[in-house]
């Protein structure tokens, strides 16, 4: 009878109660491909557009992926030299470091030079962000088990979700869980954006490797997008390399 | 020093005259050029940008003809070629006389494309890296 309530009480106890958090601690580089996926990076699956998100994904013309133009008659962002946000860095092959406290996780993006926090303290995923949106966004997360889960919200709609154009709104809310298996991790998006799409979906699983720190891509360095020198890039290669024959 | 293969110049007049002008760039730049071809840009060094987050470099060369046009290389970042080629921003100078394979541009512009495994020779060598064997 004793050892039956223990166990009902076990069964009862919040997750986070039972968590036993990973080390999510170093440097991690994406070891999983989208090929051949028909619409975006994130998924194997055809996204389910709303009539709005459907019109949005039409209207961002990316430099890559199955809908590919040249750079210049595109809108890509990047373009620009505006940041990648959040999403967009997390399915580039760039390495990004983890740096786990008591408190939160540091997440450090090499490509742009950003990074974000992923509050662990316990506060709630906030209803308003005064000062959003952020292209990072606002990130809490808590830990069910050895997955860390983590809440986005506060995201700047107008970065792209990869490199293929697939679109988010300014009222998303993105929900990431990570898991450590071995030197991987492992990482999923539940994607909830009413305001484009007709259901919530879930990506596939993406695969980040760890990278030893005398190897390679084992020390992040700095890569950051001035806009002094996109200009400069865009006039004198991309621009002419799209426009013909005649000489610069 | 010559063009191999230089796809640009056998464009027909009519085709030369049309100029395009693009409203925008961005990245993902790997569709501007003919991913399934190379040609092979011998010339002089003009300039070498070490830039995130894409380097270039420019090279006059002399067409059959006698007259000189500046070709540009588009390149990986720093980061990548320092990391994968040991290249850094002391590889090219002006003056130096270059032999480099690249995917030219799908308009026929004088403007090339290599971010991996770049063959290049400079005054005759192959590029000097700074890797740890």
């Amino acid at each position: 009878m004793r050892f039956s309530i223990l166990l009902l009480s076990l069964l009862l106890l919040p997750a986070s109660l039972l968590a036993q958090p990973a080390d999510l601690n170093g440097v991690w580089l994406r070891g999983s491909g989208s090929q051949g996926y028909p619409m975006s990076q994130w998924s194997a699956e055809v996204l389910p557009f709303s009539t709005k998100g459907q019109a949005q994904f039409d209207s961002n013309i990316p430099g890559k992926g199955p809908r590919q133009s040249m750079p210049a008659f595109g809108n890509d962002p990047l373009g620009d030299a505006n940041p990648p946000g959040l999403y967009r860095t997390l399915v580039y092959g760039r390495p990004w470091e983890l740096i786990q406290l008591d408190d939160k996780v540091i997440q450090i993006f090499e490509w742009g030079k950003h990074w974000r926090t992923i509050w662990t303290d316990g506060r709630a995923v906030p209803d308003v962000i005064v000062a959003g949106p952020y292209w990072y966004g606002y990130s809490v997360g808590e830990w069910e088990g050895d997955v860390l889960v983590v809440k986005t919200v506060g995201l700047d709609g107008r970065a792209w979700l990869d490199e293929w154009g697939t679109p988010f709104s300014d009222f998303a809310l993105i929900e990431e869980h990570w898991r450590r298996v071995g030197d991987t991790l492992e990482m999923t998006l539940t994607v909830n954006d009413p305001d484009l799409y007709s259901q919530v979906w879930t990506s596939d699983t993406k695969i980040y490797n760890l990278q030893a720190p005398d190897s390679m891509n084992g020390e992040l360095m700095e890569q950051i997008f001035a806009p002094i020198d996109e200009m400069e890039f865009n006039r004198t290669i991309r621009d002419p390399a799209a426009s013909g024959p005649q000489t610069q | 020093m010559k063009f191999k293969n230089i796809s640009w110049k056998s464009f027909p007049l009519a085709i030369m005259a049309i100029v395009i002008m693009p409203v925008n760039a961005h990245h993902g730049t790997a569709v501007s050029y003919e991913q399934e071809e190379f040609i092979t840009v011998m010339g002089t060094v003009t300039e070498f940008r070490w830039r995130n987050p894409h380097s270039a470099l420019f090279l006059d060369i002399e067409n059959e003809d006698g007259s000189i046009v500046n070709y540009a290389i588009e390149l990986a970042s720093p980061v990548l070629m320092s990391r994968s080629s040991g290249w850094t921003r002391a590889t090219f100078r002006p003056g130096d006389l270059v032999e480099f394979r690249v995917h030219p541009s799908r308009t026929g512009a004088p403007v090339g494309e290599c971010l991996f495994n770049c063959e290049v020779l400079i005054n005759g060598e192959p590029p000097v890296s700074v890797l740890k064997d």
